[in-house]
């Protein structure tokens, strides 16, 4: 399981794909989408 | 002689208004209080707000007018604000648009989505779908959605299948919606292997009906 957040929303996640160098998307287990950029995973993936 | 058509109370040094209603005009309404005479001012904007919002159905939220988009990143086309408490519960938000490539290499496919947020970026933005993929030479596609909100989620059509209309069944992706706030519908277009291809959201009209 991972987490982020991103204005001041903190998201968990188990699988993403992703978009390009920028932006993957992460499938949230609240079941939404949300276009998160790379870097603030900070490599975690 | 003709008679000139005055909004409200007669004023020394106002110009008359022989117009239609403009969104800077004065509506003066006069009430005796204690004796004396106490004015209220309405604008032209309260009252063409309230026409568009009140009797008008479906009322137009904004429109878009995209930019055209090369490269292989995921990158924003066009932008529609809905307006914080724009949006009511029960309301349906209509999404209808024209996409357009205007040049295409016949290498790959383009990808055309569309998400929200409470700021103008994909940092964050909630992915509500996409738009028919376009590849060869396929160049024009017209895209409608209609998104009903309810108390606290908008209930959008399958965010996982990329379809140009919602014209069909789908199953149902349910997302929440702080209608308080100010929230951004933001279109997207990436090129998977021709960065020379250029395509944009034309032209997007965003709808409520109430």
């Amino acid at each position: 399981m991972h987490s982020v957040t991103v204005n001041d929303i903190t998201y968990t996640f188990t699988e993403w794909e992703e978009i390009d160098e920028i932006y993957i998307h992460i499938f949230t287990t609240e079941g939404t989408t949300i276009c998160i950029p790379k870097d603030l995973l900070d490599g975690t993936i | 002689m003709s008679i000139p058509n005055w909004w409200g109370d007669w004023r020394p040094g106002l110009t008359p208004h022989t117009g239609n209603l403009q969104s800077t005009d004065l509506i003066e309404c006069t009430q005796i209080v204690g004796g004396q005479p106490v004015n209220t001012a309405i604008t032209g904007q309260q009252i063409i707000d309230a026409a568009s919002g009140g009797s008008s159905n479906p009322s137009t939220i904004g429109n878009g007018y995209g930019l055209g988009v090369n490269g292989l990143a995921n990158t924003i086309s066009a932008t529609v604000l809905i307006p914080a408490n724009s949006i009511a519960t029960t309301n349906t938000i209509y999404i209808k648009a024209f996409i357009d490539r205007t040049n295409v290499s016949g290498a790959g496919s383009t990808t055309f989505r569309f998400y929200i947020n409470t700021t103008n970026s994909l940092t964050g933005a909630t992915f509500l779908g996409s738009a028919g993929i376009m590849s060869t030479s396929v160049r024009f596609q017209r895209f409608e959605r209609n998104i009903y909100v309810d108390l606290t989620n908008m209930n959008c059509f399958n965010t996982g299948t990329s379809s140009p209309t919602d014209y069909t069944t789908s199953a149902i992706s349910l997302i929440p919606l702080n209608k308080t706030v100010d929230n951004y519908l933001i279109f997207t277009v990436q090129h998977s292997s021709s960065a020379t291809d250029i395509a944009a959201w034309k032209r997007i009209t965003v709808q409520k009906y109430a």
